[in-house]
C-alpha cells in the first residue's frame, strides 16, 4: 500500500518536472503574470468606459429638478423577520419627494411567525395617513410562502404602472421614486436597476469591505455596464419593473434567487424585442443592512454565487443563444456569468496550487505580493473614478480609500470560497435548501 | 278591554287576529265614556302614527284611564312605543298584562283625579319592571326626550325640572346611562361647533404645517424652505438632505397660524354655539347625562301610602295664583321700573327640600308641625297685596309690592332662624330654602321675568347639589 502512494506521487513529481521544463523556455515576465486577469481586465476596461459615457451624458441631469412626469408607483416591501428595522423602509417611502402617487405594499411573510414585523409594519403605515397620495397597506401573509410568493401577491394587490421590489431591511433616499420614475419617461425601458449602499456600514471591518464592495460593484460595475448594454442584476434588494413587463413575463417564478431569474427573463424578452432597455441609476439610492459576522457573510455568498450557477448552468442554459438573447447579452452571459464569475474561481484556485507546487515559498510569495500590487492598483484606479464620476456621496464615499488596500484581500477569500459554493450547488442541489422560501416550497420547483 | 278603530275604515278580519267578539269596538275618544263597563285596556287600530298620537294624549290625560295599557296594531313610532305597551302580539298576552296593572292598580288609594306626581308613579308602579326610556328626537334642542313624562306633566315647559324633582325626591332613580351630550350653557341647545383655532389670537385661519429638522446644522425650519427644485436642502448650513431619520426627520405636525403667524402644536379648541352667541372652552359646556329610570323605594312607597299629596298640601293654604298671571305681573312690573323707578317690589321663592327623606327618619308630625310654622310666619309677614304662586309641588314664589330689600332680609332672616331652629333641633341638613331678589338693587336693564325666575329657582338648585 505504501508502494502504491509512493508510485503516485513520483508519477506527478515526474509530470510536475516534465512542465516545469518547458517552462524555462517561457520568458519570466510570462510565469509571473497572473495569466487570469487577461479575462478581467478587458472586462473593466469595459465597464470604465461605461462610466465615461455615463460622465459625459448624464452630468447634466444629476440634479435634474422633478419632472411633470409623475405615475403611480406601487412599492412591494417584502418583509420577513425584520421586526422595528421595517419602519424605517416604510417611512422613507412616505417621505418621498415625489408628485404622484406611491402606493406601499408591506408584504410579511409568515405574519403569524413574524408578528412583532407585522406590527411594526402596521404601527408606522398609519404615518401615511396624513399624507396626502401615500397610501401603505400591510398585506400579513400568515402562511410563509418565501419571497416569490410576497413579490407575486404584491403585484396582485398593486395598482401603480411602476412596481418596484425592496426588501424590508431597505429604506431608501427620498428622491429615489423620482430618480426611478424619470427613466420610464422613455417607452423601451422596461426596468431600472437602483443603486444599494450599506447602512450599516459603519459597525465593522467586515461592513466596511461590503460597503467598498457595494461601491464598487454596483454602483460602479453597473452604471458601466448599464452604458453599454450589459447589466448583469436587477438586485432584489432594490429594482423596478414597468407593470406591462412584468405582467408579459408572468411575475416572478418559483425558487431562489428570484432576482437573477428575472433579470434573465427579461433579457430573454430583450433577444426578441432588441430596442428594449434594462438601465441602472446610481442616484436611486437604497440604503440596507449587510451581514456583520463573517460567518453570515460566507452563508449569504453561498447562496448567491450557488443560486448564480443554478440558474446559469442548470435552468437556463439553452436560452445562452446569441438569437435567443442577443450578441450582447450572449457575451455578458459567456464572459462575466461563465468566465468570471464561475469559471475564474476555480482557474485561481489551480493556478495558485500550481504556484506552490512549482516553485519555492519565496517565489510564490513573490508572485502573490506583486499579483496584490496590482489588483490594490486597480482597485484604487476604478475606485477613483466612480469616486470622480459617480458618487454623490463623496464626502462619506472618501472615507472608505484606506479599505482598498484590504479589498483584494477580501476579493480573493471570497472567490476561493466561490468554487466551493459552486462545486455545491452543481454536486448536491444546493438552491433547494434556501433560506429564501420555505422548504416545501423549493422542493416543488421543476428544476 | 276596548278596541278602538280609527282607520277610518271598516274592520278587516286580519286585523282582529285573536281578539275575540265580545271586545267592544268604538272609532274616536268621545265615545269612550258610553262603554258600560270601565275598560282595563285598550288596542288601538291605526294605519298612520300621526292620528294615534292624539289619542295616546287624550287616553294618558284622562283621570281615569291614565294608567291603562294600551296597546297599538298597525303603525307605530318609537313614540307610540315610549307611551304604550307596544305592538299588540297576542290577546292572552295582553289579558295578562292588563289583569296585573289591574290588580295593582286595586292596591292604590286615590288612583282618580291624581297629579302629575302621582299619574307618573301609578303608571310606573302598576307596570312590572317599568322603565322610563327617553326617545332621541334629532333635531330638537335637547336631543332627547320623555315623552310619557311630557303628557303627564302639567307644564310643558317645566318637564326637565319636574324630571329633576322627581329624582331629586328619591322618588325615581336612574337605572342605566343613555347618552351624555353637552349643551350650550346658555340656550341649552346641542348645536354646537367644536373649533380649533389659534392659542395665540383665536383666529381660525390655521394651517398644519410640516417641519423639518436638519440633522448637520440643527436647523428647524418650515418644510418650504427647505424644498429646492425638487430636493430638500436645509437653508441654513446647504446640506443636501436625502434620507429621512438620517439627514432629516420631521418634528411633529404643527399649526400656524395665518393671521399672527404664531407657530403651536395643539389648537385651542373652542365651542360654539349654532343657537346664540356663546363662545367658549368645551369644559364650560352644560353636560347632561341621559338616564333611563325605575321606580324607587320610595316612589312605591308613595304610590302606596298615597302621602304624596298630603305632604303638601299644608302650603295650598296660601291663596294661590296661577303661574301665568305671576308671571305678567312680574313681567309688568319690571317693565314699569324700567320707565319709573317708583314701584318698588322684591321676589321671594322658598323650597321645601328634602321632606319626604326627613318624613323617613324624623316622622311625619314633626315635619308637618314644621312646615306650618315655617308656613305660619311666612303668612305673618305677608300682606293682602302679595302676589303667590306656586312653581312646583315643594316650591312657592312670592312677589312683594313695595317691599325694600331692607324690609325682605327681615323677612328671610327669620326664616333662617326657624329653619337652623329646626336643624339643631333634629340635627339634620337645612330644609328651608330660599333666594330673594329686589328689584332696587339686583334690576339689571332687559332683564326678563323668566330669567329673574330662572335664575332664582337655579340658586335654590344650587344649594340642594352643593
Amino acid at each position: 500500500m505504501d508502494n502504491f502512494f509512493l508510485d503516485l506521487s513520483l508519477f506527478y513529481m515526474n509530470i510536475a518536472g516534465e512542465i516545469a521544463q518547458r517552462l524555462d523556455a517561457i520568458p519570466l515576465i510570462m510565469r509571473l503574470f497572473p495569466f487570469f486577469l487577461l479575462l478581467e481586465v478587458p472586462y473593466q476596461l469595459l465597464i470604465s468606459l461605461g462610466i465615461i459615457k455615463y460622465y459625459l451624458i448624464h452630468t447634466a441631469e444629476k440634479y435634474t429638478p422633478s419632472s411633470r412626469y409623475s405615475p403611480r408607483i406601487s412599492v412591494i416591501l417584502t418583509c420577513y423577520s425584520e421586526g422595528e428595522r421595517v419602519g424605517k423602509s416604510i417611512r422613507s417611502l412616505i417621505h418621498q419627494e415625489y408628485r404622484g402617487d406611491i402606493e406601499i405594499l408591506a408584504v410579511v411573510d409568515g405574519s403569524e411567525k413574524n408578528a412583532e414585523t407585522s406590527a411594526a409594519a402596521h404601527r408606522y403605515a398609519r404615518e401615511a395617513d396624513t399624507m396626502r397620495g401615500r397610501t401603505v397597506r400591510v398585506i400579513d401573509k400568515k402562511i410563509r410562502g418565501g419571497k416569490v410568493s410576497s413579490l407575486n401577491a404584491g403585484t396582485l394587490y398593486s395598482t401603480g404602472s411602476i412596481i418596484i421590489s425592496l426588501d424590508g431591511e431597505t429604506s431608501v433616499d427620498n428622491d429615489m421614486a423620482h430618480k426611478i420614475a424619470r427613466h420610464f419617461t422613455d417607452p423601451l425601458v422596461m426596468a431600472v436597476s437602483g443603486n444599494i449602499r450599506v447602512r450599516n456600514i459603519s459597525c465593522n471591518v467586515v461592513t466596511h469591505l461590503q460597503g467598498l464592495e457595494y461601491c464598487l460593484g454596483i454602483g460602479g460595475g453597473r452604471t458601466g455596464l448599464s452604458e453599454i448594454g450589459m447589466i448583469n442584476n436587477i438586485s432584489g434588494a432594490f429594482g423596478a419593473f414597468r407593470r406591462s413587463v412584468v405582467e408579459k413575463i408572468g411575475g416572478w417564478d418559483t425558487g431562489t434567487a428570484e432576482d437573477l431569474d428575472i433579470t434573465i427573463r427579461l433579457k430573454e424578452f430583450m433577444g426578441r424585442n432588441p430596442k428594449l432597455k434594462i438601465v441602472f441609476d446610481p442616484h436611486a439610492t437604497s440604503h440596507t443592512d449587510v451581514p456583520t459576522r463573517f460567518r453570515d457573510l460566507i452563508s449569504q455568498r453561498f447562496r448567491w454565487d450557488g443560486d448564480l450557477a443554478f440558474l446559469y448552468i442548470k435552468k437556463y442554459w439553452r436560452i445562452f443563444t446569441p438569437k435567443i438573447v442577443g450578441w450582447k447579452n450572449f457575451l455578458q452571459f459567456t464572459v462575466y456569468g461563465l468566465g468570471i464569475q464561475i469559471t475564474l474561481p476555480f482557474l485561481l484556485v489551480l493556478f495558485h496550487i500550481w504556484l506552490m507546487v512549482n516553485f519555492p515559498a519565496g517565489h510564490v510569495a513573490g508572485i502573490l505580493s506583486f499579483t496584490y500590487l496590482v489588483y490594490t492598483l486597480f482597485t484604487a484606479l476604478f475606485f477613483m473614478q466612480y469616486l470622480l464620476m459617480i458618487s454623490r456621496e463623496k464626502k462619506k464615499d472618501i472615507l472608505l480609500i484606506p479599505w482598498i488596500f484590504a479589498y483584494p484581500a477580501y476579493a480573493f477569500i471570497l472567490r476561493i470560497m466561490m468554487t466551493l459554493f459552486i462545486l455545491r450547488e452543481l454536486l448536491f442541489e444546493a438552491h433547494r435548501y434556501s433560506t429564501m422560501a420555505p422548504q416545501w416550497v423549493l422542493e416543488k420547483g421543476k428544476f | 278591554m276596548v278596541l278602538i278603530n280609527i282607520t277610518g275604515e271598516k274592520l278587516q278580519p286580519y286585523y282582529f287576529k285573536d281578539i275575540p267578539d265580545t271586545v267592544p269596538v268604538i272609532t274616536s275618544s268621545g265615545e269612550i265614556e258610553s262603554i258600560p263597563d270601565d275598560p282595563d285596556g285598550f288596542i288601538i287600530i291605526s294605519r298612520d302614527a300621526k292620528k294615534t298620537h292624539p289619542l295616546l294624549g287624550y287616553l294618558l290625560a284622562h283621570e281615569k284611564y291614565y294608567y291603562l295599557p294600551i296597546w297599538i296594531i298597525g303603525a307605530i313610532t318609537p313614540l307610540e312605543k315610549a307611551l304604550t305597551e307596544g305592538e299588540f302580539t297576542d290577546w292572552n298576552t295582553c289579558r295578562t298584562v292588563s289583569e296585573h296593572i289591574q290588580s295593582m292598580a286595586r292596591l292604590i288609594p286615590g288612583l282618580e283625579k291624581a297629579d302629575q306626581d302621582q299619574k307618573i308613579l301609578t303608571y310606573m308602579y302598576v307596570r312590572n319592571n317599568f322603565v322610563l326610556k327617553p326617545i332621541f328626537k334629532p333635531g330638537t334642542m335637547q336631543l332627547y326626550a320623555y315623552p310619557l313624562l311630557t303628557l303627564f306633566s302639567e307644564d310643558t315647559a317645566m318637564v326637565n325640572q319636574w324630571r329633576y324633582s322627581l329624582e331629586n325626591r328619591k322618588l325615581i332613580q336612574k337605572d342605566s346611562i343613555r347618552d351624555r351630550i353637552r349643551l350650550c350653557p346658555k340656550c341649552h341647545s346641542v348645536r354646537m361647533n367644536y373649533i380649533d383655532t389659534c392659542t395665540n389670537c383665536g383666529s381660525i385661519a390655521i394651517e398644519k404645517k410640516n417641519f423639518y429638522h436638519c440633522f448637520t446644522c440643527g436647523n428647524v425650519d418650515q418644510e418650504k424652505a427647505f424644498h429646492k427644485s425638487g430636493i430638500l436642502q436645509c437653508p441654513n448650513c446647504r446640506t443636501m438632505l436625502r434620507h429621512i431619520g438620517v439627514d432629516y426627520d420631521r418634528t411633529l405636525d404643527d399649526y400656524q397660524c395665518r393671521d399672527c403667524n404664531a407657530i403651536f402644536t395643539d389648537p385651542y379648541i373652542e365651542a360654539q354655539c349654532y343657537d346664540c352667541d356663546y363662545k367658549d372652552d368645551p369644559g364650560s359646556l352644560e353636560v347632561r347625562e341621559i338616564y333611563t329610570y325605575t321606580l324607587s323605594q320610595d316612589g312605591r312607597l308613595a304610590v302606596r301610602t298615597g302621602q304624596l299629596k298630603e305632604m303638601f298640601s299644608i302650603l295650598d293654604s296660601f291663596d294661590f295664583c296661577s303661574k301665568k298671571y305671576f308671571c305678567s305681573n312680574l313681567s309688568w312690573s319690571l317693565k314699569l321700573w324700567e320707565r319709573e323707578k317708583v314701584l318698588d317690589f322684591s321676589l321671594l321663592v322658598v323650597k321645601l327640600h328634602n321632606i319626604r327623606k326627613k318624613t323617613l327618619s324624623e316622622g311625619e308630625t314633626s315635619v308637618t308641625l314644621f312646615i306650618e310654622e315655617i308656613m305660619q310666619q311666612l303668612r305673618n309677614n305677608m300682606r293682602t297685596t302679595d302676589l303667590v304662586t306656586r312653581i312646583s309641588e315643594d316650591t312657592i314664589g312670592m312677589y312683594l309690592p313695595l317691599t325694600p330689600s331692607k324690609n325682605l332680609k327681615i323677612i328671610t332672616s327669620r326664616l333662617e332662624d326657624t329653619n337652623k331652629k329646626a336643624a339643631s333641633k333634629n340635627n339634620s341638613e337645612p330644609t328651608l330654602l330660599w333666594s330673594s331678589f329686589s328689584v332696587k338693587t339686583d334690576w339689571k336693564k332687559g332683564y326678563t321675568s323668566e330669567e329673574i325666575m330662572g335664575e332664582l329657582l337655579g340658586k335654590i338648585e344650587d344649594e340642594t347639589h352643593g
